[in-house]
């Protein structure tokens, strides 16, 4: 089990970012972290993979613990070998390297089977075998968060956390990239954080949702019940007021940028 | 003609493996290495002593000093590059003058700074090649000059620790976050900088003299490495050819027009004309920074 416990990050040493997060992913269960841009969310991404340094940011209180060993504030190798993978923003490929040799890669510190070599990813995704020889900087967006996560798949970590894989790709592809993480969160065994501004359909697949505002988480409650809060509703899931349609000129939302805060 | 083409060939081999040198320490780390000149100079040293002061044959000595030359590029990263990850761009380039300084006054107490003949590494004699009669450095200059560069692009292309350099250049972040240890990387490249440095630098001894002027040569490489782009293994080899065929040819033709002199200069006027045209060089990658 993957848990953050109070964690606080600050950047440039002024920045208080994120102001107290708690968030635990237990074994084999996906898990989503939503929230507005700002929140913090990728903040807690890059404390817990150990990149924050090379951001100027710096994890000043709290803990990260992975199966009860602690992981705050390792070097993001370390933390990647104690089976900890994140697929940043824009799915972290190497644009220069073809498909194949970003599968490969995947292969470093894996916990799987490595007499497979990269079968499993062609079995999966066999698109991605009819352009092993092409860079990977050359494949649509949906390719490249396929190639994503079929280089995860291969890494066969304990935890795999996702930074919004369904950034500007069509709703069709994103349905299809939600089917796949659901299959290798229910086929591999791989707990999985999610984060997400799409709340609807990462709530379809996660068992818990946190949501975030401002640095700090304001409600959390398993996936089902948040689906059915009204206020998640109105301003995440886009209804409001029964099903009745109205103007966008009475929303408002500025007035209410400070929604679960006093 | 055909005579000046095969000798700039073979010089320009040789600047190859020597602009190789810069360029698999800029690809990984983007720092330019002032100090390869004399990185060049350690492994001449070494292998000259070996061979004539504990008289092993010639291609054990070189063998031992391309793996000296590794462990010596592995161990200046450690202790002196490491530290500076981070700090920026021109204290680092300092830092490489400094170092190579260092090493040249370290070598010139060491060895006196008076030039030396290089123990003969290949038998005399000239061999015909393609009707032409060339000598025997110069032949296996370019042999060796050319499975240098199979072995490194092979290993780039083929090896997990090469596609993992690799990554490191393209991103470090990303590399690191897939569990690739960007230090250790940052090492090896010093470390394969300084072995072909002593392939270069025992190459262009075997020409010249064992001198502490060779370094200047080595300097000489570099619109090689700037023409191939920096950053492309292919592009060194390319680059370098070209430098010494260019030379070559000023040498023969310009030089007389002018008194002498061009031969020393034209690489750079050619390196500047060719940034000028592309300045990314022939194969370095180009970035494309959105402002």
């Amino acid at each position: 089990m993957l848990s953050i416990e109070n964690i606080e990050v600050v950047y440039d040493e002024v920045i208080y970012a994120v102001k107290g997060v708690s968030v635990k992913v237990p074994d084999g269960q996906i898990v989503t972290l939503l929230g507005p841009n700002g929140a913090g969310k990728t903040s807690i991404l890059r404390a817990m993979s150990g990149i924050l340094k090379s951001r100027e940011g710096e994890i000043t209180g709290g803990n990260i613990f992975l199966d009860g060993q602690s992981i705050a504030g390792h070097p993001p190798e370390k933390v990647r070998r104690a089976g900890i993978y994140l697929i940043p923003e824009g799915g972290g490929l190497f644009e220069d390297l073809t498909v194949e040799e970003n599968l490969r890669l995947g292969l470093l510190h894996s916990r799987g089977d490595q007499a497979d070599g990269l079968g499993k990813a062609w079995e999966w995704f066999p698109v991605l075998q009819q352009r092993a020889w092409v860079r990977a900087g050359y494949l649509s967006g949906g390719e490249q968060q396929m190639l994503a996560l079929a280089r995860a798949l291969l890494a066969r970590p304990k935890v795999l956390m996702l930074d919004e894989p369904s950034l500007g790709l069509a709703p069709l592809i994103v349905d299809e990239l939600f089917g796949f993480i659901r299959k290798i969160n229910e086929e591999e065994g791989i707990s999985i954080l999610l984060i997400e501004q799409n709340a609807r359909r990462a709530l379809a697949i996660a068992s818990y949702g946190y949501i975030m505002e401002n640095g700090k988480i304001v409600l959390d409650a398993p996936a089902g019940e948040l689906l059915q809060d009204k206020e998640v509703k109105e301003f995440y899931l886009g209804f409001g007021q029964g099903s009745k349609r109205r103007s966008y000129r009475d929303v408002k939302h500025y007035k209410r940028t400070k929604r679960w805060l006093s | 003609m055909m005579e000046l083409l095969f000798s700039g060939v073979a010089i320009g081999s040789i600047y190859s493996i020597l602009a190789l040198g810069f360029v698999l320490i800029f690809k990984c780390t983007k720092v330019f290495n002032f100090a390869q000149g004399t990185l060049v100079l350690v492994g001449t040293y070494l292998s000259f002593t070996l061979i004539t002061d504990a008289g092993l044959p010639a291609p054990l000595a070189l063998l031992i000093s391309m793996v000296a030359g590794f462990v010596l590029g592995f161990v200046i990263e450690r202790l002196l590059l490491r530290p500076m990850i981070g700090e920026p761009v021109l204290s680092v380039l300092l830092l490489t003058i400094g170092l190579s300084e260092i090493i040249k006054a370290v070598l010139g107490l060491v060895w006196g700074a008076w030039p030396r003949p290089f123990p003969p590494m290949f038998p005399g004699g000239s061999i015909n090649l393609l009707g032409q009669n060339i000598p025997q450095v110069y032949f296996w200059a370019i042999i060796s000059s050319l499975g240098v560069f199979v072995l490194f692009i092979l290993f780039y292309r083929q090896s997990s620790m090469g596609i993992s350099m690799r990554a490191v250049a393209t991103n470090q972040d990303y590399a690191s976050l897939i569990g690739i240890s960007v230090s250790r990387v940052f090492a090896l490249s010093w470390g394969f900088a300084a072995l072909v440095g002593a392939v270069g630098g025992v190459f262009l001894a075997s020409m010249l003299s064992v001198n502490l002027n060779l370094d200047a040569f080595a300097f000489r490489a570099f619109p090689g490495a700037v023409l191939g782009g920096m950053d492309s293994v292919g592009g060194a080899l390319l680059g370098g050819l070209a430098i010494g065929i260019i030379e070559n040819l000023a040498g023969k033709f310009v030089d007389p027009l002018l008194g002498g002199g061009a031969k020393e200069v034209i690489a750079f006027v050619v390196m500047l004309a060719a940034l000028l045209v592309k300045p990314y060089g022939l194969f370095g990658t180009e970035e494309i920074e959105r402002l």
